[in-house]
């Protein structure tokens, strides 16, 4: 078995998914070391793989002269093709052992996303994620608490729940799971439900920051649970829970990830942080009482690092060492303009293990930004796979025509 | 419910066809079926003829250019692939077209729809309707459900006609000029009536109660169905309940093959070629959905090259507009292709209107597919992968192992191999191929189209939808065994 953990290129990237001084680099400075990882690592991987040094022959991409722009696209793939066992031919021979398996939730009736994960992988994860989650944040992690609404038995299944949990973990935050999983057969997040003594919890805990990490829908529920409390209830919450409204208390924060989960009355998300702000309560650096802040994540299985955003300061950033792009969604051809809607696609440099190039399957907007990455993004819907057009091809006839011979 | 008929059954079911109305309708048109055999089969044609002469007079007129607006954008199709399907129906409903069908599909020919026909010394048969028939459609061309009910009208059938959702429209159009003609105090216009109460038109979405009925429950005869899975096996099912024991008459799902041969006239095949990817969108049973070409690598790009530019110069004419999700699949797959090493000809912008795959002795798109099991047919419309061969005995091998792979999942076989060679070579291919499970070998221009003599995928409709009643005289028949 091949050690790669040594290999300098993977040695490279740990050093660089540790390095805070990335976020101030400019978004030109960043783009070149980009562009001259992205031949790194298509040499590092033809070095350790024949699957990737044939496809690269095929597709004439020559690892040592690659250009990110022109090249990208050539090897870039739709995150379906990573459905069921795929990415066991995807990553690279002797791939370190000893990994996780990341597995998307399994709700659109397919077969789940799956993605391997090695040690080192997990580490480039946490590192490159805290070092993003700190600079959207605005400041260092240490101390506090968070609830996290998943179930901890999901952190070896579920990315994002993997990355919340180690990204805590390390920094020694405590970290409160506030669901439970229940036993019995069918998907996961089927049997998942709340766990209120651990949710009273978090509410009652006297530490700061408190970190709230949840769907926008799990906000939602909150909210509305707290609007529909009598007068009553809300002075027996407040005194047996500690809420409603929540002290997130000093540098406290709301953390938002995925989407409705099917709860069709959530409403926009600048709607949900407006609703919140009565309920989610924060305070400055200074103490002053402030609506609690809201950070979004843009994450999926396939992804390494995530996108982060900060409502009312900033749209999504990607981790320097991202690289991420828009496409037309007619020709997949990039957008020229910084300044566009399209496809998104994202190379994570991050990965060691595989090609880690792919189109999630998402619209997405983007605009001009004077942060590192001199653009931000903002989710705009999923692609959707049109109702019907699977029954198309059953007409099952070829056509008849009066022709003159054959007769 | 949306249905159509002819006026004494509307007086029999009111304004609504349930299951009690067409149980009425049922006895009636059982009743009518009998009284009718015997009948001049020949009237009939010549009303399907008047309808046909009808139809393409609605066309011709510009009346139809809303319908065609709307079948495009309910099936997908460009106004012009629309259009061209509408422009069928009128060869279609040609009564010289049919009675040369029944002729060759009919044992005894056309004359045993209406009395015995001796078959041998002291031999005779006779066709009867074997209805009621329940024809149900799907998919978008209007043609293969309007086939169906054709010739059941025309062998004489009390016939009841579920179009598909698409194409529902245009059916109903045509029945409604059907009741047209019917209006004239004429011996034609007595004829449309006669035969205008010997069917319903309706729609119901699948699984409704009344389609269940008449399938499960109701006194028919014939089941007619066309189309694939899940609803073809729904079908099966829902027939084999019924203690009447319909005959079960099903068509498709099958596919198309495109073989071109190293010694064609190349810019002749590229044409065609390119000709039977667009039309349709490659939707129909003997639409290409994989090409051999008998010849070198260089050879086979530099054809490709060629279909390529016919497909360019083809498009703006016939449109497509493709779903995001299925561009997001093709856009993906092309890259996968190339990975395993296909050449691709794409157009110069890369648009996902059409793609050609060359690849070498195997084809590439397996190992597509199982990294993207969505792109299967449906999602797979103007996309063909071309792949070089060194001769027939490999592309025999291709065609009958294709319904076994990932690609053509729901394909039950090749239906049409359509052949493009010299006349020396197409005789030699043809016969080679004959082994290959396919219906129809025929040349590759005319892959869409069908002669009146054509059987149905291996046999003739016509006699799904009839009784054969044999007399054998004594003297001199044959002895006993």
């Amino acid at each position: 078995m091949v050690d790669h953990s040594n290999d300098p290129y993977v040695q490279r990237i740990l050093d660089l998914a540790a390095d805070r001084s990335l976020f101030e680099k400019s978004p030109d400075q960043l783009l070149s070391l980009r562009k001259s990882l992205f031949r790194d690592l298509l040499s590092f991987l033809s070095t350790h793989s024949s699957h990737y040094r044939t496809m690269f022959e095929r597709l004439r991409v020559d690892p040592k002269s690659a250009d990110l722009q022109e090249d990208l696209p050539k090897v870039i793939l739709s995150a379906d093709t990573l459905r069921g066992e795929a990415w066991k031919s995807l990553v690279i021979d002797g791939v370190e052992q000893g990994g996780l398996v990341f597995s998307s939730s399994g709700t659109t009736q397919k077969e789940p996303v799956r993605i391997y994960r090695s040690p080192t992988d997990l580490e480039v994860m946490t590192r490159a994620n805290t070092n993003l989650f700190e600079f959207v944040y605005g400041d260092v992690l240490k101390d506090g608490v968070a609830l996290f609404m998943a179930a901890p038995e999901l952190k070896d299944r579920l990315n994002f729940v993997a990355f919340v949990d180690m990204c805590l973990n390390r920094e020694r935050i405590e970290l409160i799971y506030g669901m439970k999983l229940l036993k019995g057969e069918g998907a996961p997040w089927s049997r998942l439900v709340q766990d209120r003594s651990k949710i009273v919890k978090f509410f009652k805990s006297r530490k700061e920051p408190k970190l709230f990490f949840t769907a926008p829908a799990g906000v939602f529920l909150v909210c509305k649970n707290f609007e529909e409390m009598s007068p009553l209830k809300r002075q027996l919450g407040r005194l047996i829970a500690g809420a409603p409204p929540v002290a997130l208390r000093k540098q406290g924060v709301v953390v938002t990830g995925g989407g409705s989960k099917g709860i069709v009355e959530v409403p926009e998300y600048g709607a949900l942080v407006k609703m919140a702000s009565k309920h989610f309560l924060a305070q400055d650096r200074e103490g002053a009482r402030v609506p609690a802040p809201f950070m979004d994540v843009y994450g999926c299985t396939e992804t390494l690092t995530a996108i982060l955003s900060r409502f009312g300061s900033h749209g999504g950033l990607p981790h320097p060492l991202q690289h991420v792009f828009l496409v037309d969604p007619r020709t997949y051809k990039p957008l020229k303009e910084s300044d566009g809607e399209g496809v998104l696609g994202f190379l994570d440099l991050h990965n060691t293990s595989f090609l880690g190039a792919f189109y999630p399957g998402d619209i997405f907007r983007s605009h001009e930004s004077n942060l590192f990455y001199g653009q931000e993004f903002s989710f705009v819907r999923r692609l959707q796979a049109s109702e019907g057009w699977s029954l198309q091809r059953a007409c099952g006839g070829a056509l008849e025509e009066l022709m003159s011979r054959g007769t | 419910m949306e249905f159509w008929t002819g006026p004494q059954i509307r007086a029999l079911v009111g304004k609504d066809l349930t299951i009690d109305s067409v149980q009425k309708a049922l006895a009636f048109g059982i009743d009518d079926q009998e009284k009718s055999i015997g009948d001049d089969a020949g009237r009939r044609l010549l009303v399907l003829d008047d309808l046909g002469r009808r139809w393409r007079q609605f066309l011709d007129s510009g009346q139809s250019e809303a319908l065609i607006e709307r079948l495009s954008s309910e099936s997908g199709y460009c106004d012009r692939m629309v259009r061209m399907d509408l422009e069928f129906i009128s060869a279609l409903l040609n009564a010289q077209a049919i009675q040369q069908a029944l002729s060759s599909s009919l044992p005894g020919g056309l004359q045993s729809l209406g009395g015995f026909v001796k078959v041998g010394d002291e031999e005779l048969y006779r066709c009867r309707p074997a209805g009621p028939v329940l024809t149900i459609g799907s998919g978008n061309s209007v043609l293969p459900v309007l086939i169906s009910a054709t010739t059941a009208l025309a062998t004489g059938n009390f016939t009841l006609v579920r179009p598909s959702a698409s194409n529902r429209e245009a059916i109903f159009q045509v029945f409604s000029m059907l009741e047209k003609i019917g209006d004239e105090e004429t011996p034609l216009g007595s004829a449309a009536r006669r035969m205008s109460n010997s069917c319903i038109v309706f729609y119901e979405q699948a699984g409704g109660d009344l389609l269940r009925f008449l399938m499960e429950k109701a006194r028919i005869g014939v089941v007619n169905f066309w189309g694939a899975d899940p609803a073809l096996s729904e079908v099966s099912k829902s027939v084999s309940l019924n203690m009447n024991h319909p005959r079960l008459s099903l068509l498709g799902p099958l596919a198309g093959y495109a073989v071109v041969d190293r010694d064609a006239d190349f810019e002749e095949a590229a044409t065609s070629l390119a000709e039977a990817i667009i039309y349709y969108d490659q939707q129909l049973c003997s639409s290409p959905t994989e090409a051999c070409f008998i010849g070198d690598l260089e050879q086979a790009k530099q054809f490709a090259g060629n279909v390529g530019k016919k497909l360019e110069e083809m498009t703006p004419e016939f449109p497509i507009v493709k779903p995001e999700y299925e561009i997001h699949l093709l856009q993906s797959a092309r890259n996968l292709l190339k990975a395993n090493g296909s050449e691709l000809s794409l157009p110069s912008d890369w648009g996902p209107e059409w793609t050609l795959a060359v690849s070498e002795e195997k084809s590439n798109l397996d190992a597509t597919v199982n990294s993207l099991p969505d792109f299967l047919l449906h999602a797979r419309r103007r996309f063909l992968e071309i792949v070089a061969v060194k001769d027939g005995s490999d592309v025999l091998e291709k065609i009958r192992g294709l319904p076994d792979r990932a690609p053509f999942r729901g394909v039950l076989r090749v239906q049409t191999v359509g052949l493009a060679a010299t006349r020396e070579r197409f005789e030699a291919l043809a016969s080679l191929l004959c082994r290959s499970g396919a219906y129809r070998i025929i040349p590759l221009k005319e892959m869409h189209l069908r002669s009146p003599v054509e059987p149905f995928d291996g046999r003739h409709l016509a006699r799904d939808f009839v009784d054969i009643i044999y007399i054998r005289h004594q003297a001199g028949g044959a002895s006993g065994s």
